[in-house]
């Protein structure tokens, strides 16, 4: 979510918000703490009070998680919540370190807190990433597709480029797309599916009518690189994976075959390219949604943490509780 | 004479050659001693464009226009003729017969059809013996598609229940029950290649041909393969053409437009009986007999609202109703300051969504005295209602026909009885050459009518009412009504300037010739106006600039567009009458000027170009990703999922405009390609903008194939039904139906789309076209 520029806008009452809770409870917690030999413990008036605050704030955040699955429920939308999410989770820093009397405690409030920093570290890690690599990719990745779409694209760039290969060099093989499954139901109706077409028409025109002489080289190089690289990425074929040292590469294949051939060099180069884009956006991917991976298990196990905390504290604390007593 | 309407094209709308055809004079010949003069050429609609295409005048056209009745059976007025039954035989004067549905018209020709040559009748009638005798009567559900072979007999004076005067010929030439929607009885068939003409040139599926020779001659499918392991899409438009009921209905999914309405169906033989149905397929009917419903409203009671989208017009057939305007402002409005707005300083017109109500204190043409109304009386406003009778026909129909909004509600007055159609049937209807005609002859009327009166120009101009009211009613009769295709040119830069135009429905293009080719300037859309430049030019007030009485840009259709022309001559009367019009006019011409000579000093629009080109001012509401925010997380994906049983009716790809993607999500098109053809209505608006599909969708995927964007997907849904497996019949397979789906913008949970609603990143909105294009132009304002 982009909290800078133009779109800091709908932040500022959350941000605002958050300073004077924090302001606030800071405030508090030095009258408290006036005329005390220490800070006020977790167990104290204003220590359990803003530690009970950070621990509804903590389920709240959590409860983003269910939020977002239940996708159809109108119970706000989920911007505002993830809004709410971002701010009211900074805040939790102040309030956990006021609760704690800038002390670690034991082993459980001392990891309690050492994972609520890791969580709250990979989300603001996370906001970060997400003020510029959006963008990032919008320039970077011109051609860019649905992430989870790039094999299955990819499986077809490598099709197209085999036929193309094919009706250069001459077919070999009949490569049917026929599964052989068998069905398991009825169709009535057109099973025609109607979408964007473009760029998997384009390769047709590249296509010779007849096969050129001497272009057997082209075949080898697809099989051997191109469609190991189409099909895989990097991992498959390391030396098509920069974009100069794919270019002198192309330029190479092309002064070996015949001038007929090289519409089709052209247009597995574009292929080629268009992998290149593709491994581009899955880095990209990669780094602006890695960082949930730390902040989701973790956000869990602090849940765990903050209920053991709680029980802890409530069960077997050896302070008094000034509310209970 | 209405076999001709030059109307239908722009001034540009024909190609030179075609429009020369026209110029050639009419030919007069004798049909049975009526003598009459056609022209030699007639405008044919092609079914699956639109376009109109010049083809020879028959003499069954003429006939027609004589008003001599001519038995067929293998033509129809909206497909081209085939002559392959010979039914329609006519005497020319000549050694052998002719085929009046085939032969051109002559200047001179006496035709005598078998009302008056005893050859003629004698052939006719022989012919249909034969045909009798070749056939078998169509068995069980074939029959209730009718049977014209008979019904042409018996008015031959043959009897078809008597047993054939010739020796029974045919074989069985067997039956084809594979598929699982339309039933084939070989031996019912009569060859006439009805069908064959309608899925190749009215559907354009290509699938249906003939195969076989002899008395084994017989349609077959693809390459005669079995109807259900064909490429048929199951449309059901052979079956409806089918004059003898052999392709007939296997219905898998029923329609019921109206399933919750207090309605009665309406017998296909009832519905025959009314003109407009006239020549409509039986078969059609029996189809589609959920679609026409016979509705009785009580006294005060409405039949539609105002404001509302419709999928249905109204035949009046007995009582009275009044039309009661609820708001007083026209539904489409300009918007205000889109002008000055505009950082490119464009001429734009930019219209912001058809549900955009206006307060009357800031609406534009609040002082506006008149209502245009979907209805074929006008209104006052102080007074602003007016009785409709059976004898205006119908009522309901521009929404149907324009896809724009009712202009009007419609309350019962007295007791009423009202046949509602649903759009498909409306459409169905107009193949018919003689009720196309009357229906093409009330939408001029209504809506120049409705038109002039909303033009706020005008309006604005002339403040008394009574004063407007004549003018609205002395230029009503002036003026005429254009309709174009997508891609019609109205003019071309440097032509001489012919006639002033009011958009009424639908985009156009203003564009000029730049070095590096066409340059895009503007956009005009329904309410906006063109022309007057080269038309005043040579008034002082307009300066030196422009060249006297030239077109300055070329302006071509986005879409359908309908426009009313002011001819020169009116347009200047109208200037000098009216100086408060003429003061708006000029002011607007001016300004144009000062751009357009702006724009060729240099300035290039390439965002302008692109937003037409993707055809996104027609949208009204395009979902779109703000590509900056987007950390393409898929959430607006699995809501639309979630909220449609699984199926998501978006996907998170698409065409790029500036920052944004315009998702593959349905954009409710102000000009909606899609509901256009769909055999069963299936696809529609009901009462508010989201195109919606309804459960009896046959999943013919014309719709889909229809959408210019790629937005509607065919996806298996479970009929409950099981059939046998084709390749092994000992085994049962359910059946799925294919069927259209598409963004409904969530109406079926609580019209609050879920893609926005559960985007996290604030990235998805939705928007209109003209929303779009101003995010647009402010992201370019602020980039350095």
């Amino acid at each position: 979510m982009l909290i800078t520029g133009e779109h800091a806008r709908p932040h500022v009452p959350w941000i605002v918000g958050c300073l004077v809770a924090a302001a606030g409870a800071l405030g508090w917690f030095l009258v408290e703490s006036v005329g005390q030999s220490a800070w006020p413990s977790g167990g104290s008036k204003v220590g359990l009070a803003l530690g009970v605050a950070a621990g509804l704030i903590c389920l709240f955040e959590f409860l983003l998680w269910p939020r977002k699955k239940l996708r159809t429920w109108r119970i706000g939308p989920v911007q505002w919540w993830l809004r709410a999410h971002i701010w009211l989770g900074l805040l939790v820093v102040p309030l956990a370190v006021l609760h704690s009397g800038f002390r670690l405690g034991g082993p459980l409030s001392a990891a309690t807190m050492v994972v609520l920093v890791i969580v709250i570290v990979s989300g603001v890690w996370g906001l970060a990433m997400q003020q510029f690599l959006p963008s990032r990719m919008l320039d970077l990745v011109p051609g860019e597709t649905i992430v989870s779409q790039i094999p299955h694209l990819s499986g077809l760039a490598a099709r197209d480029g085999a036929r193309l290969v094919a009706a250069v060099c001459g077919d070999q093989s009949t490569d049917d797309d026929d599964d052989g499954e068998l069905a398991t139901h009825l169709v009535v109706g057109a099973v025609r599916q109607v979408g964007a077409l473009q760029g998997r028409v384009l390769l047709t025109s590249a296509a010779p009518s007849e096969p050129v002489p001497e272009s057997e080289s082209l075949r080898a190089f697809f099989e051997g690189s191109a469609r190991p690289y189409l099909l895989s990425g990097k991992a498959g074929c390391p030396g098509l994976a920069g974009e100069r040292a794919a270019r002198a590469w192309f330029l190479e294949v092309r002064a070996g075959l015949p001038p007929a051939a090289h519409p089709a060099v052209a247009a597995l180069e574009d292929l080629c390219s268009q992998r290149r884009q593709w491994d581009r956006q899955a880095w990209l991917h990669g780094w602006l949604h890695a960082w949930l991976l730390v902040h989701l298990p973790l956000s869990v196990l602090l849940m765990a943490l903050l209920a053991a905390h709680v029980v802890w504290a409530l069960m077997y604390t050896t302070h008094p509780i000034p509310f209970i007593h | 004479m209405n076999l001709i309407h030059h109307d239908d094209f722009g001034p540009e709308g024909l190609e030179p050659s075609v429009a020369e055809l026209l110029k050639v004079p009419p030919v007069t010949l004798k049909i049975d001693g009526i003598e009459i003069s056609v022209p030699r050429t007639i405008l044919a609609t092609d079914p699956n464009t639109g376009r109109k295409f010049p083809r020879p005048t028959t003499i069954y056209d003429a006939a027609i226009e004589a008003k001599v009745a001519v038995p067929v059976l293998c033509h129809r007025d909206h497909m081209t003729p085939a002559a392959v039954c010979r039914m329609c035989t006519v005497e020319v004067g000549g050694r052998v017969l002719a085929a009046a549905c085939h032969r051109a018209v002559e200047q001179g020709l006496d035709v005598k059809t078998h009302h008056t040559s005893a050859k003629v009748k004698k052939a006719v009638g022989i012919l249909a013996e034969l045909l009798l005798a070749d056939t078998r009567a169509p068995r069980g559900a074939h029959l209730e598609g009718g049977n014209e072979l008979h019904a042409v007999a018996k008015g031959l004076g043959i009897d078809p229940a008597q047993p054939p005067r010739f020796p029974l010929t045919v074989r069985d030439r067997g039956r084809d029950e594979s598929s699982l929607v339309i039933a084939v009885d070989h031996a019912a068939c009569i060859l006439c290649d009805r069908c064959v003409r309608g899925c190749n040139e009215v559907r354009n599926n290509q699938v249906l041909g003939r195969a076989g020779k002899g008395h084994m001659a017989r349609i077959a499918f693809d390459l005669d393969n079995p109807m259900g392991d064909s490429s048929c899409v199951s449309c059901g438009e052979c079956m409806v053409s089918c004059p003898t009921g052999a392709l007939s209905n296997r219905a898998v999914v029923e329609a019921k437009p109206w399933a919750a309405a207090k309605t009665s169906p309406v017998s296909p033989d009832d519905l025959l009986s009314h003109p407009l149905f006239d020549g409509i397929s039986k078969a059609f009917l029996a189809w589609n007999i959920n679609s026409v419903v016979r509705r009785t409203f009580e006294p005060g009671e409405i039949v539609c609202r105002e404001g509302e989208y419709g999928s249905s017009a109204f035949i009046i057939e007995e009582g009275e109703l009044e039309i009661f305007l609820q708001v007083e402002l026209k539904h489409v409005a300009k918007a205000k300051g889109s002008f000055r707005n505009s950082l490119m300083g464009l001429v734009r017109t930019v219209v912001p969504g058809l549900s955009r109500r206006e307060t009357p204190s800031e609406a534009p043409d609040a002082r506006r005295n008149t209502i245009p109304i979907d209805a074929p009386v006008s209104l006052d406003m102080a007074k602003p209602t007016a009785t409709l009778t059976p004898a205006d026909l119908l009522f309901g129909e521009m929404t149907c026909m324009s896809s724009y909004p009712r202009s009007a509600t419609v309350r019962a007055k007295t007791r009423v009885r009202l046949l509602e159609i649903q759009r498909n049937v409306l459409y169905t209807i107009q193949r018919s050459k003689k009720a196309k005609s009357m229906l093409d002859e009330v939408y001029r009327r209504r809506s120049i009518d409705s038109h002039l009166r909303g033009v706020s120009m005008f309006a604005d101009a002339i403040p008394d009412p009574a004063k407007f009211r004549s003018f609205v009613e002395e230029l009503r009769d002036k003026v005429r009504l254009v309709r174009l295709n997508p891609g019609d040119t109205v003019f071309r830069q440097g032509d001489p300037a012919d006639n002033y135009y009011l958009v009424r429905v639908g985009f156009v293009k203003v564009s000029t010739r730049k070095a590096g080719g066409e340059l895009a300037i503007a956009y005009i859309g329904p309410g906006g106006h063109f022309g007057e430049i080269a038309l005043l030019s040579r008034m002082e007030e307009l300066g030196s600039s422009v060249p006297p009485g030239i077109r300055t840009a070329t302006v071509a259709a986005l879409d359908h567009v309908d426009l009313v022309a002011i001819s020169p001559e009116d347009f200047r009367h109208i200037m000098d009458c009216y100086p408060a019009i003429k003061e708006g006019v000029l002011r607007e011409a001016r300004r144009r000027v000062e751009q357009n000579a702006r724009m060729n000093r240099g300035a290039t629009d390439a965002t302008l170009g692109e937003f037409l080109k993707q055809g996104l001012m027609d949208a009204q509401s395009l979902l779109v990703l703000d590509l900056a925010k987007c950390t393409r997380c898929d959430e607006c994906v699995k809501a639309c999922a979630d909220a449609h049983q699984g199926v998501t009716r978006l996907v998170r790809e698409g065409l790029r405009f500036e920052n944004y993607l315009v998702a593959s999500s349905c954009r409710s098109c102000l000009d909606p390609h899609c509901m256009v053809g769909c055999p069963v209505g299936s696809i529609r608006r009901r009462s508010s903008r989201e195109i919606v599909i309804e459960d009896w969708c046959i999943g013919c995927g014309k719709c889909a194939e229809n959408c210019p964007y790629g937005n509607i997907n065919m996806h298996p849904f479970p009929t409950g039904k099981k059939a046998p497996d084709p390749d092994n019949p000992s085994r049962q397979l359910p059946v799925m139906q294919q069927k259209a789906t598409m963004c409904d913008l969530c109406a079926s949970l609580d019209g609050t789309p879920s893609c926005v609603y559960a985007c996290p990143h604030d990235a998805a909105h939705r928007v209109s076209g003209g929303q779009l294009m101003a995010l647009a132009e402010k992201r370019l304002a602020a980039s350095p």
